[in-house]
């Protein structure tokens, strides 16, 4: 019976790992794949958000403001990334990154910042969402969290979802932020811009933006962006930036 | 060391009671499963109470709680794997290769496996009938129906010497 037991169990170990080895070697859907549908849905959100939201892009020469805005993303580049930079006309004090390497810049964000270098670590903290392909990784994630929690439709199964991906959001967010800092000092701007600008908005108690509901603690990325001494930026525009602002 | 083996009970000698008590371990899953509970654990801990609970039953019922239990712990260990491996992604580099995605097919195929298994198993202790699944039927047959020694060695009490 024991030498029986033995073959049983040596035919279940064969039938797991033989099986295994071959989806990995004769895939039923490729990972790449996966990656490539990916992609190529990401630009069609990316044409129906920018119909539907009425996104302007910079360095589209129309207004003072994408011109300036056009000069800003020029700086901010990186060789691995291309993306798009939008306006959009909403007060609301709030910037993000999007499906498809879009960045936007909410009206109010813009008029919160006092200098361009401010900005320019928004864009920069954006950019590094992108370079980090975030996007992809928390869709892929959601997904592979849907398939684990099948069948489980109840309130348990949706608060493990909304715990998780809260934390690698956060996670993140705590990435952009170094890749801000990093891409500040490359264009030799004090990280310290940024730390000014979060100080501003902490005041507004009453107006805590949308986009820090998953970031890092206040307080914690002040300290973070204080640590940088402040020098003044002896970047040059083309454009004033006040006369930008009052645009608006 | 005896190698006898305790009779096989027959559909006739068994009450539906104890066809039922069988025919319940293997249904252990799915009243975990519709509690709605994402951790796969939680199976397997409802199949060790549902053993502790029919043990002391007859032979019949435990093998088929212990069939069920045993079978589940590589299905639960392979579930939980997957959630370990998925929780990585949150924590380190997401890496969605293909070793993931062929682990992926490989525990939806053990679940399905196990789910169409424990349907037959269990139509089958509900008619009284053995239903021995791939290693998992044959370790539950030797732990229940073999006769051990110690189990045979009666107890005398005798007067103080």
């Amino acid at each position: 019976m024991k030498k029986r037991l033995w073959r049983d169990f040596l035919i279940l170990l064969v039938l797991f790992l033989g099986v295994w080895i071959f989806f990995v070697y004769f895939p039923i859907v490729d990972s790449d794949e996966v990656k490539v549908t990916y992609k190529y849905k990401e630009n069609e959100i990316k044409q129906k958000l920018i119909e539907l939201m009425d996104f302007k892009q910079a360095d589209s020469d129309t207004t003072q403001l994408l011109r300036s805005l056009g000069e800003l993303k020029h700086l901010v580049s990186d060789k691995d990334v291309e993306y798009e930079l939008y306006y959009s006309d909403n007060r609301e004090i709030n910037a993000y990154a999007l499906p498809g390497n879009i960045i936007v810049l909410n009206r109010g964000i813009i008029l919160e910042c006092d200098t361009p270098e401010e900005l320019i670590g928004v864009i920069a903290h954006e950019l590094g969402h992108l370079k980090m392909n975030h996007h992809s990784d928390q869709l892929i994630t959601t997904l592979s969290i849907e398939l684990l929690l099948v069948g489980s439709g109840s309130t348990a199964s949706e608060v493990t979802k909304i715990l998780t991906q809260n934390a690698f959001s956060r996670e993140m967010e705590t990435e952009a932020d170094d890749y801000a800092i990093k891409k500040m000092k490359e264009l030799g701007i004090s990280p310290n811009y940024l730390a000014k600008l979060f100080k501003k908005m902490y005041k507004r108690s009453d107006m805590i933006p949308e986009f820090l509901n998953s970031h890092p603690g206040m307080n914690e990325r002040i300290s973070k962006f204080s640590k940088f001494p402040y020098e003044e930026s002896k970047l040059t525009y083309t454009f004033d930036w006040l006369q930008v602002k009052n645009s608006l | 060391m005896s190698t006898d083996y305790y009779p096989i009970q027959q559909p006739e000698d068994l009450p539906a009671r104890e066809r039922e008590d069988a025919m319940g371990a293997y249904f252990m899953m799915f009243a975990s499963l519709a509690a709605g509970l994402p951790l796969p654990i939680i199976n397997l801990i409802a199949a060790i109470i549902y053993y502790h609970v029919n043990k002391h039953k007859s032979r019949f019922v435990r093998f088929h709680s212990l069939q069920s239990l045993l079978s589940q712990l590589p299905v639960s260990l392979l579930n939980a794997g997957l959630v370990v491996w998925a929780i990585s992604f949150f924590k380190y580099d997401f890496n969605f290769n293909n070793t993931f995605l062929s682990y992926l097919i490989v525990v939806i195929l053990a679940n399905l496996l196990y789910l169409g298994f424990s349907i037959a198993a269990a139509i089958k202790a509900r008619q009284g009938l053995m239903y021995y699944f791939l290693f998992f039927g044959k370790l539950s047959y030797e732990i229940v129906y073999k006769v051990r020694e110690e189990e045979e060695k009666i107890y005398r009490n005798n007067p103080p010497i």
